[in-house]
């Protein structure tokens, strides 16, 4: 690779590869590879393609490219002169590619796009996901082989740099980013051409240039596309900056390094870019100087934040700092600093070359040119889409997007990431652009874009989104580091189904705090996905709390798996498949447990008679029975029977003098209540009996004493005890706040299941006769029932509750 | 730069220097504003969230630990806003914090507890997130504990860490799993902390305590006494911390104070058991308690008669620089005076020598500061000796302090060490030609004009020097002419003021000469330089006259006048013969000397040639020992006198710079003081010193001290400097270094008894480089033997990075270092010919 030593010889270099192109009679194929399409087997297409021309003397030109755009439909390939766009091709419709299309011209319709209507599509620009796209950031992306630099020159890289390097000077090039209107595509949307003034203007230096790759969002990958299908439009946009802000010569790309191809791709442009002298010493001969070095970051989300990113770079702890200071006066090693986003950098060169004011006259009054998005999410076409500001949500959900899968209803998307927050369908007419997102509660941020759909629980996408902002922050500051786990607790109790009344007034409040007070825009953001969705869906937290219902049925703690006996053809499947060994099997039935049960489906999914129904959590029944039907068992138990004890002792003899005696007391009756209850925890026992020992020990009268002694007694009867603790279970039935399972009268068909599961012979009553008219119902010996819970697995009229 | 800013805070008016920030502004008008990340002289991180204050006209409410003031800015510390964000911050915390003041060591003197019940929170709406986990308390090593579930994650200890110590903590993990921890969370003291305890003095809230100190007291219960720390030369200023007669922790007075891990942990030898309580007289060769009474008639009486026999100049005496002014003075007035004998002499001898020699030392400035805060304000500091951070920690914060205010540092170190590796400019020498070095940077001064011209040329002898001066030899001093070159046209930029900071024991006569020509060639004579002084009191010792050339006040027994002046004042005549130095009396002891009186000297331990030493000690007719523990040396005594420890002592100290300090009783002394014993003793031997207390002893000393100091060194050396290194061969190839490790103090006589040893005690361990080690097929854990001319001893190898080829390093701690050394004279000073010896090390 030759150097180029001026300007001139960069455009002379142009031309040359230009000419080259023209006169190279040969088809091109341009085979997607970047990632989504690798993913789906685009190498292998491209090496069959490789193979292919190669058999039959290289007819054909081959290109490599980025990605396309089209994630869903890969691996995509672009054929030209022919113009016609294929999609999910496999190596094995290559040689057909090259049989049919490439020698005779004739399209494969199977590869072809079809749209709803049934019509095959053959161009690209003609399909829907395309159409209304316009790709500035992307201009690159997907037409040009990214590992060859000489592709990229002929289609224009550089060219801007020629024309800055050559015509403009630093001021000019600054005043015509300003007039471009550009705003930073990272989130915040500060005006780049603002930021390289402020930081010109700074009187320290060296200064330094970063460009922030690391794309943290779950679901995002627009900054890594650019970064693999057109590197150099970074590296130029760098180095344009470089020069418009001056004293800047060294720069930094932070990439993520689970990007592995966008690593790749980088290091080998800008070592072509280096052998080419468009970077490095003496840049293009005319004495500027700039070089850009990669630093792959470890995956914290944080270090996307500017300050963080900076002190990663340095090998520090990727922690935000407070400003001010801003970057601008001191960000890498206290230097003044430019910091961008990938996609803002990419945008520069397109400003210089097409000019400022026709830049401005794309997106809206304070949004000005395009925004890639990653579409993703229930939609029908997912992948990567460009589109100026100002495009509807409504817009790039049913056009580009096609609507939603399966033909479901929408309901809202998530836009902005983990950072971002939810817009519901009603909102969908809102136009796209840095002031309207945030009026509505989301932000702009790096464009992830996640379309939901009528069976996503919106609770539970906002707790998805903080578990997700929770474990990724620093820690530093407590607003962010508590607080928000503070809220992801709260959320994980309202979908476990153990939400209470004032959660969600708790969760506003507190997510307004944790904006208002935390450090860095991490924490000051991560509470939106809740916030909104509280905003735009309360219903569904209120019936998540209240009604202890998961509308769309995502929330598994609040559904049940059902075997519906009826149904059920005892395949017996559903036993084989369950991990969880929940399945319990019967002589002539299935049952799952629902203690065991961890709800994860597959019984469901197995079943081939449709038997296993999932029941939403409607309001569990706590009906009332209209008399306790069984209450055998006259005598209490001595847990009872002590605590009835000490409560007349605490409220008669007692004289509440010595400590030992009252607070002693006053403990025991606490614990015995609590066991009573059912409410007994882990070493209540333990405390009793250092209760006993301790009082009997040091209080000052006989009757303290005494009183202690019938606790040590009663003590005795350890099993008692231990079943009131352990089982929740009073063996004597006696103590009214211990669960049973009672059978309710009026639901019961007699169908005589429970009983014949019950492992402790519990359940009594006589078999079902048809053609007795008074038959008696089932009923449960509260004595003998250890709340098992078999009975209710098995009822098949839901007349066995807890009580 | 000292324009003021007016600002109005809760409705005070404040006028602050530009670049305060509104804390600090607030802090002036008596407004505090509750932080718990930010620490004074610390940097700024916000992480915190509590110092929030609300500025008019400010969108937000801004962070005052991190926000300048600017004119006539307006701001409200306690409205409704504040103070709901700081309540939130604090529920928060507190849903995190499951400690219970009742059994936390920091309540009362809590700043999570203090503003908690300032703001008034009784009850946080937050569900408490963590129940107390006692296996998150780290209790790894037995100085520090650190018990995360009482952390908040302010980051203070994190950034002290960074800057006074070795940067072992740091975060580890995030969101809820964030910890304070050392790298893959090893126990501090396998992670390279230094046990300097900085970050127990930051922690606002119990996280961090000294582990020893647990349950022993609540914070306002201390007794505290504000005394000097015994050990090395930096004179820190210590608290000592007491309730019941017993020290629970220590503390650097100042807010941003430093204590190396001997001053904060190294106290505790003073409640040791194995302390000396009573004396002991040898009977049938066996050391038996006795009363004083019994004791001193026999010391008294042993004295008596070798006088008698001898004469006076059989009796000699030496005493620790450790002891205050008082006592010091009073042992050569006893020896001089009481037993007539010149024969008095220190251990500084063997460490310290600048005064000895009549070169000036640094001074303490106007208002008596020590002379290592200089190092902060030097532009350039040139920083000569081996490993000068580990003999005195202090130097490396302040050091590092310096640097963070852009001065550079150039060191000159044969080892790679850690203040090396943070130096601009590392000259890393042979060992033992440090002198070498700074001759070679005389000769560049000189050689590219960067030298005070018309200062130097009215030196005595600069002509000869100069004309003595070689080019720079890289051959001789291993360091190349380049990098030389580029340390001297640093430390030779004249507008930049510069600070040698040197470790006189090991540089030796010709080292310090050398340093005196570069103050000369550069004319920084005044405060140019910083002689680290090895003990507490070493340039007491001197300037009391504990030494055999002086009398009190620098004056030479030469001086017939200030002899008189002394008969006068002590009311009898002196000896004329010449004092002999602690190596001499060693060395004639048997012969010549036939009693030697040492007063808290382990000779046996910490003079080099052990088994010579240990020879003398038995060949003499009568040895008193007088001492805290019974050491190698009082187990070959005759006679052995308990005395007291700093902690127990009334008195003064001469610091650094000459300034006098004051050291403070905190604990009731377990036996009598040292001063009585000798006064006791004096009286008995027919010369009765009468003291009321140490006051009266001091008031004594000031009257009759003269004011001059020692002065001279107005000349340049011009004779070739010598190195400090015994010859090698092929016998004896390696050279062994003797010295000071982080954690213990000279002989470990003091920290061998503390809580240090606990952590790293280095019995018998010899360290090797890794190429040495390969070389010799031994590995870490090795047992090897070493020998010297002199002797031979068994170690366990121990492989040291830090190291360059050829030196081998043991603990001055260690029994076995100086059975290695040898004991010849450098003629001038009398001190150690040689600070590194010939050894060969077999496997």
């Amino acid at each position: 690779m030759e150097k180029l030593r001026s300007i001139q010889d960069l455009a002379a270099l142009r031309e040359r590869l230009r000419q080259e192109k023209e006169k190279d009679p040969r088809p091109t194929v341009r085979v997607c590879c970047g990632t989504g399409c690798l993913a789906a087997g685009g190498d292998e297409v491209a090496a069959t393609f490789a193979a292919e021309n190669q058999k039959r003397g290289g007819d054909l030109h081959l290109v490599t490219t980025g990605c396309q755009g089209w994630c869903e439909k890969g691996p995509l390939v672009a054929i030209d002169p022919h113009g016609l766009f294929y999609q999910r091709v496999t190596s094995f419709d290559v040689p057909k590619i090259l049989d049919l299309t490439i020698s005779r011209g004739r399209p494969i319709e199977r590869l072809l796009y079809q749209d709803p209507h049934g019509e095959f599509i053959l161009r690209r620009d003609q399909v829907p996901f395309y159409r209304k796209q316009m790709r500035i950031i992307l201009r690159n992306c997907g037409t040009m082989d990214p590992t060859n630099i000489y592709d990229a020159i002929r289609v224009g890289a550089y060219e801007a740099l020629a024309k800055v390097l050559s015509s403009m000077t630093p001021d000019e090039v600054i005043e015509a980013v300003k007039r471009s209107q550009l705003r930073g595509r990272g989130g915040a949307g500060f005006p780049t051409g603002r930021k390289w003034e402020l930081c010109r203007m700074q009187p320290v230096t060296p200064k330094y240039l970063v460009c922030n790759g690391d794309e943290g969002d779950p679901g995002a990958f627009m900054d890594r596309t650019v970064l693999e299908g057109d590197p150099h439009s970074v590296i130029e946009g760098m180095i344009i900056g470089a020069y418009a802000v001056g004293d800047i010569s060294e720069g930094f790309i932070y990439v993520r390094a689970e990007y592995p191809l966008a690593v790749q791709n980088l290091t080998i442009a800008i070592s072509q870019a280096e052998a080419l002298g468009l970077l490095g010493e003496n840049i293009l001969g005319t004495g500027f100087n700039f070089t850009i070095e990669i630093k792959r970051g470890g995956g914290a989300f944080v270090c996307g934040e500017s300050s963080a990113l900076m002190y990663s770079i340095e090998g520090k702890r990727g922690m935000p700092r407070q400003r001010p200071p801003r970057s601008i006066e001191a960000g890498l090693w206290d230097k003044p600093t430019v910091l961008n986003n990938v996609k803002t950098f990419a945008s520069v060169p397109v400003i210089i070359n097409q000019g400022a004011d026709w830049f401005a006259s794309i997106g809206t009054e304070r949004s000005k040119g395009t925004q890639v998005f990653a579409l993703t999410g229930k939609v029908k076409n997912t992948g990567l889409i460009e589109l100026p500001m100002g495009t509807t949500i409504r817009e790039i959900v049913y056009d580009m997007g096609e609507g939603i899968l399966d033909n479901k209803k929408c309901k809202a998307v998530q836009i902005g990431g983990p950072s971002g927050g939810c817009i519901p369908e009603h909102l969908f007419d809102t136009p796209i652009d840095f002031d309207s997102l945030t009026s509505a509660g989301a932000m702009m941020g790096s464009g992830g874009l996640v379309v939901m759909d009528e069976s996503d629980c919106m609770v539970e996408i906002a707790r998805f989104f903080l578990d997700f902002t929770q474990k990724e922050s620093c820690g530093k500051c407590p607003p962010c580091r508590i607080g928000t786990y503070q809220m992801l607790q709260t959320l994980e109790r309202i979908v476990k189904g153990e939400g209470r009344p004032g959660d969600i007034e708790f969760l506003e409040r507190l997510g307004e705090e944790i904006k208002a007070y935390s450090l860095c825009g991490l924490g000051q953001t991560a509470p939106n996905p809740v916030l909104t969705t509280i905003r735009y869906f309360r219903d569904e937290y209120e019936a998540h709390i209240y009604d202890k219902y998961c509308p769309t049925g995502v929330c598994q703690a609040l559904g049940r798996y059902r075997i519906i006996a009826e149904e059920c053809l005892l395949c017996g499947l559903c036993s084989d498949v369950c991990q969880a060994r929940a399945v319990v099997e019967g002589r002539d039935y299935f049952v799952i447990d629902q203690e065991t049960c961890t709800r994860c489906g597959s019984c469901l999914a197995v079943c081939p008679s449709g038997a296993i129904v999932f029941e939403r959590g409607e309001p569990r029944p706590r009906v009332l029975p209209k008399k306790v039907l069984v209450s055998e068992g006259d005598g209490k138990c001595d847990v009872l029977k002590t605590l009835e004890f000490f409560s007349e002792f605490a409220r008669e003899e007692m004289c509440g003098e010595c400590f030992t005696c009252m607070i002693g007391t006053e403990q025991a009756v606490t614990l015995l209540n609590r066991l009573t209850q059912g409410a007994g925890e882990e070493g209540d026992l333990e405390r009793l009996e250092m209760i006993a020992v301790g009082v009997q020990e040091t209080a000052r009268c006989r009757r303290g004493r005494k009183a202690a002694e019938a606790l040590a007694n009663s003590l005795l009867q350890r099993e008692q005890y231990e079943a009131h603790l352990r089982e929740k279970r009073c063996p004597a039935g006696s103590c009214p706040g211990l669960l049973h399972y009672r059978i309710i009268a009026e639901r019961c068909t007699m169908c005589g299941r429970c009983k014949e599961v019950c492992p402790q012979e519990a359940v009594f009553g006589d078999p079902y006769v048809p053609y007795l008219a008074d038959n008696k119902p089932y009923s449960i010996h509260i004595g003998r029932c250890n709340n098992c819970g078999a009975c209710v697995a098995v009822c098949p009229a839901n007349a066995i509750v807890l009580l | 730069m000292n324009t003021l800013v007016t600002l109005n805070i809760d409705g005070k008016e404040v006028s602050v220097p530009k670049g305060t920030t509104i804390l600090q502004a607030a802090a002036q008008v008596g407004i505090e504003i509750p932080h718990l990340c930010y620490f004074e002289g610390l940097k700024s991180t916000g992480a915190c969230r509590m110092c929030l204050v609300e500025v008019e006209g400010a969108k937000e409410l801004v962070i005052s630990c991190n926000m300048r003031v600017r004119e006539g800015m307006v701001v409200h510390t306690r409205t409704d806003e504040v103070l709901k964000a700081r309540r939130f911050v604090l529920e928060l915390l507190w849903s995190t914090h499951p400690g219970d003041c009742a059994t936390c060591e920091k309540s009362g003197a809590c700043k999570l507890q203090e503003y908690t019940y300032e703001i008034g929170i009784d009850k946080s709406r937050f569900a408490p997130l963590r129940e107390y986990d006692a296996s998150l308390v780290d209790r790894r090593n037995p100085l520090i504990e650190l018990d995360h579930n009482l952390c908040i994650l302010c980051g203070r200890c994190i950034q002290i860490c960074e800057v006074q110590s070795n940067h072992v903590l740091e975060f580890a993990k995030r969101g809820m799993a964030m910890k304070v921890a050392t790298a893959f969370d090893r126990p501090l003291h396998e992670a390279g902390c230094d046990f300097c305890g900085s970050c127990i003095s930051v922690c606002p809230v119990g996280c961090l305590v000294e582990g020893r100190r647990k349950f022993r007291g609540r914070e306002w219960e201390f007794i505290t006494a504000e005394t000097v720390c015994p050990y090395c030369g930096c004179g820190c200023d210590l608290l000592l911390d007491t309730i019941d007669n017993q020290v629970v922790r220590a503390r650097n007075s100042r807010r941003y104070g430093y204590l190396c891990a001997r001053g904060r942990f190294g106290w505790d030898y003073v409640m040791s058991p194995e302390r000396l309580t009573q004396p002991l007289i040898r009977k049938n060769g066996e050391l038996t308690e006795c009363t004083w009474d019994e004791a001193l008639g026999y010391v008294a009486e042993r004295l008596a008669q070798i006088r008698e026999t001898y004469g006076p100049q059989a009796l000699g005496g030496l005493i620790s620089p450790h002891y205050p002014n008082e006592v010091l003075y009073l042992f050569q007035k006893f020896m001089r005076a009481g037993l007539g004998t010149n024969n008095v002499d220190s251990s500084v001898r063997l460490h310290s020598l600048p005064e000895l020699v009549g070169i000036p030392v640094p001074l303490a400035d106007a208002n008596g500061d020590s002379p290592f805060a200089r190092v902060r304000e030097a532009d350039v500091v040139l920083l000569v000796g081996p490993d000068i951070a580990a003999r005195y920690p202090l130097i490396e914060v302040e050091v590092k302090r310096a640097q963070a205010r852009g001065t550079r540092v150039i060191t000159i170190d044969p080892l790679n060490t850690r203040l090396a590796a943070l130096s601009q400019i590392h000259l890393q020498p042979k060992a033992g030609r440090e002198a070498l070095v700074l001759r070679g940077l005389s000769s560049l001064l000189v050689k590219e004009g960067l030298y005070d011209e018309t200062f130097a040329s009215q030196r005595q002898n600069f002509e000869a020097f100069k004309t003595s001066l070689d080019s720079f030899d890289e051959e001789q001093t291993g360091v190349a002419a380049e990098k030389a070159l580029e340390a001297a046209k640093l430390y030779g930029d004249l507008s930049q003021r510069a600070l040698i900071v040197f470790s006189p024991e090991m540089l030796g006569l010709s080292g310090i000469q050398e340093v005196v020509n570069l103050l000369l060639l550069t004319g920084r004579v005044e405060g140019g330089a910083l002689a680290c002084p090895p003990a507490s009191n070493s340039r007491g010792a001197v300037r009391m006259g504990a030494v055999a050339e002086f009398y009190p006040g620098y004056q030479p027994l030469s001086n017939l006048q200030a002899r008189k002046e002394w008969e006068e004042a002590w009311g009898v005549s002196l000896p004329d013969q010449a004092g002999l130095s602690a190596l001499e009396m060693l060395a004639a002891a048997g012969s010549s000397i036939r009693g030697m009186y040492l007063l808290g000297e382990n000779v046996a331990r910490s003079f080099p040639n052990t088994a010579e030493v240990v020879r003398a000690l038995s060949a003499l007719d009568l040895l008193i020992v007088q001492d805290l523990f019974l050491t190698e040396t009082a187990r070959l005594a005759d006679v052995v006198l308990p005395g007291i420890s700093f902690a127990e002592s009334e008195g003064t100290l001469t610091g650094a710079g000459g300034e006098t300090r004051r050291l403070r009783r905190a604990l009731q002394p377990l036996v009598q003081p040292d001063w009585r014993t000798i006064c006791a003793l004096s009286s008995r031997l027919g010369f009765p010193m009468e003291y009321d207390s140490e006051d009266g002893i001091w008031k004594e000393i000031e009257t009759l001290l003269p004011t001059s100091v020692a002065g001279g060194g107005g000349s340049f050396y011009v004779q070739k400097p010598a190195g400090m290194a015994e010859e090698t061969d092929e016998t004896y190839p390696f050279l062994l270094m003797v010295g000071a490790t982080r954690l213990h103090y000279g002989d470990g006589g003091r920290t061998g008894h503390s809580q240090l040893s606990l952590v790293e005690w280095a019995e018998d361990g010899v360290r090797v480089s890794p190429e040495d080690a390969a070389a010799l097929g031994v590995a870490a854990g090795s047992r090897v033997r070493l020998s010297s001319r002199r002797g031979s001893a068994e170690a366990t190898v121990q492989v040291d990075p830090a190291l360059p080829q050829g030196l081998v390093f043991m603990a001055a701690h260690a029994p076995s270092a100086h059975i290695l050394s040898g004991s010849d004279l450098e003629l001038t000073t009398k001190m150690p010919r040689f600070s590194l010896w010939a050894i060969a090390i077999s496997a």
